[in-house]
């Protein structure tokens, strides 16, 4: 499918011009990949963090409503992930304190 | 018939993974094309205009004529695109939104096959693997296009998309600690038995979540900053043309159709309707009934993309700090909460 645009397509004619990047018709000023935000950086660090913690959530999801009908395995199942999540929300509050989110200043 | 009943348990397997395969990605792609031609329809009855109307009957032909178009277009591979990536990454944003809809469940039984392709038993963590691959074509089209606005349209998507990604893992586990079970076929089968236990009903907070961080994942209005026309002029696709443009175009509506499925089968009861005992798989003899759940599941993704559609022209767009703001200071928070909130219901009703 990739190719057969390249087979079937017109073969238009190549400029020095057509060969810019596209900036609205203006000429190019800079490099392509300009130097960005830290921000991008800092959400990317914290989605691994988070999506790899919430992972763990999963299985115990799973297991939750079978462990807590018995009673002895009730308080590990409810308190065990209870704690997991405080360390979790104390890593987040951190981030918001520190203002990872704010976009603008 | 004979030879099938010759063929040993793994070559039948093969030629009916093979049949369902097929199958699923035709009507797919059939339902990509015509997705693209309802969404110009609607647009134009919002906006009070035509709409395609010229090839065939009321414009029905239109897909078929944008087809033909973009394969005939010139292709066009710009002097400073870094050549690899730009030509991998149409394929790495198409080839995931097909790979997800392989474990949804989109119908009970026909004769002895199970109507999933792959009837994964932690089908769900295959559903946000796969999707969060899709992050990583429009990443790589933005830096391989080695231009300013595409550059700047991948990353804030990469941004938009790993932020939502987050609060959508975590607004459906509160759904399968009710379920107990990550296989989307036994997600189906526990809200079988009315509408009270569909699990939009069970968890409306998860289900809203979810729904919001879907339109995030597509990245649809009202979250459509990676493309933002008016100051982006298109985002990451800005220097691709002919097919491969196609792609980044059909990869949108088809990521559309499988997280309408995934929230049709998560939420919405799947191929179950809870009246004329439709909400219990079709025995080994039951062809119709086969069918007919076939036909529930399809006419729900279809209502769902609809809705998709017309959300799109109805809502004005977020700020890109407004978005992200959104994603994690009010959506995480609340998924969280509402993991802790079910916990100990479910551990006060035990």
């Amino acid at each position: 499918m990739l190719v057969s645009s390249a087979i079937l397509g017109q073969a238009g004619r190549r400029s020095k011009t057509k060969d810019l990047a596209y900036e609205c018709g203006m000429i190019p000023v800079g490099a392509g990949t300009p130097r960005t935000s830290i921000r991008f950086h800092i959400v990317a660090v914290l989605f691994l963090l988070f999506d790899v913690a919430v992972v763990f959530l999963y299985p115990w999801a799973v297991v939750y409503r079978k462990m807590v009908a018995n009673p002895e395995t009730a308080a590990f199942a409810v308190f065990g992930m209870i704690g997991f999540l405080v360390v979790l929300s104390a890593a987040y509050v951190y981030a918001v304190k520190q203002g990872a989110f704010e976009w603008h200043r | 018939m004979v030879f099938l009943s010759q063929l040993g348990p793994m070559a039948e397997f093969a030629l009916f993974s093979a049949i369902k395969v097929a199958a699923v990605i035709a009507v797919t792609l059939f339902m990509v094309s015509y997705l693209v031609f309802a969404e110009r329809k609607i647009a134009a009855a919002v906006q009070d205009r035509l709409g395609p109307n010229r090839v065939g009957p009321f414009g029905l032909l239109q897909p078929l004529a944008d087809a033909v178009k973009a394969l005939l277009k010139e292709e066009f591979t710009p002097a400073n695109v870094r050549v690899v990536y730009y030509w991998l990454a149409p394929v790495i944003v198409m080839v995931p939104s097909l790979l997800v809809i392989a474990v949804i469940p989109f119908g009970s039984q026909l004769g002895a096959q199970k109507m999933v392709i792959a009837d994964l038993n932690v089908g769900i963590l295959y559903t946000f693997g796969i999707a969060s691959l899709g992050v990583y074509g429009i990443v790589l089209a933005g830096y391989g296009s080695n231009s300013k606005y595409p550059f700047i349209g991948g990353l804030r998507a990469g941004a938009q998309m790993i932020s939502y990604e987050v609060a959508m893992t975590l607004s459906v586990v509160p759904a399968f600690m009710l379920v107990g079970d990550l296989n989307l076929s036994a997600v189906v089968e526990h809200q079988a038995g009315g509408v009270l236990r569909w699990l939009a009903i069970q968890q409306p907070l998860a289900f809203l979540i979810f729904l919001a961080t879907a339109f995030a994942e597509t990245n649809r209005l009202p979250f459509d900053m990676p493309e933002a026309e008016q100051e982006l002029a298109g985002g990451y696709n800005v220097e691709y043309s002919s097919i491969k443009f196609a792609l980044f175009f059909m990869a949108e509506y088809a990521n559309m159709i499988a997280v309408s499925a995934m929230i049709v089968t998560l939420f919405l009861g799947g191929w179950t309707l809870p009246w004329f005992g439709l909400d219990l798989p079709a025995q080994e003899g039951e062809w119709l009934k086969g069918l007919v759940h076939l036909g529930i599941f399809l006419a729900k993704v279809i209502l769902l993309l609809l809705f998709f559609v017309w959300v799109r022209w109805m809502w004005p767009r977020l700020r890109y700090d407004q978005l992200m703001g959104l994603a994690w200071k009010r959506l995480v928070p609340l998924a969280a909460a509402n993991i802790v909130i079910t916990a100990l219901w479910l551990w006060w009703r035990a």
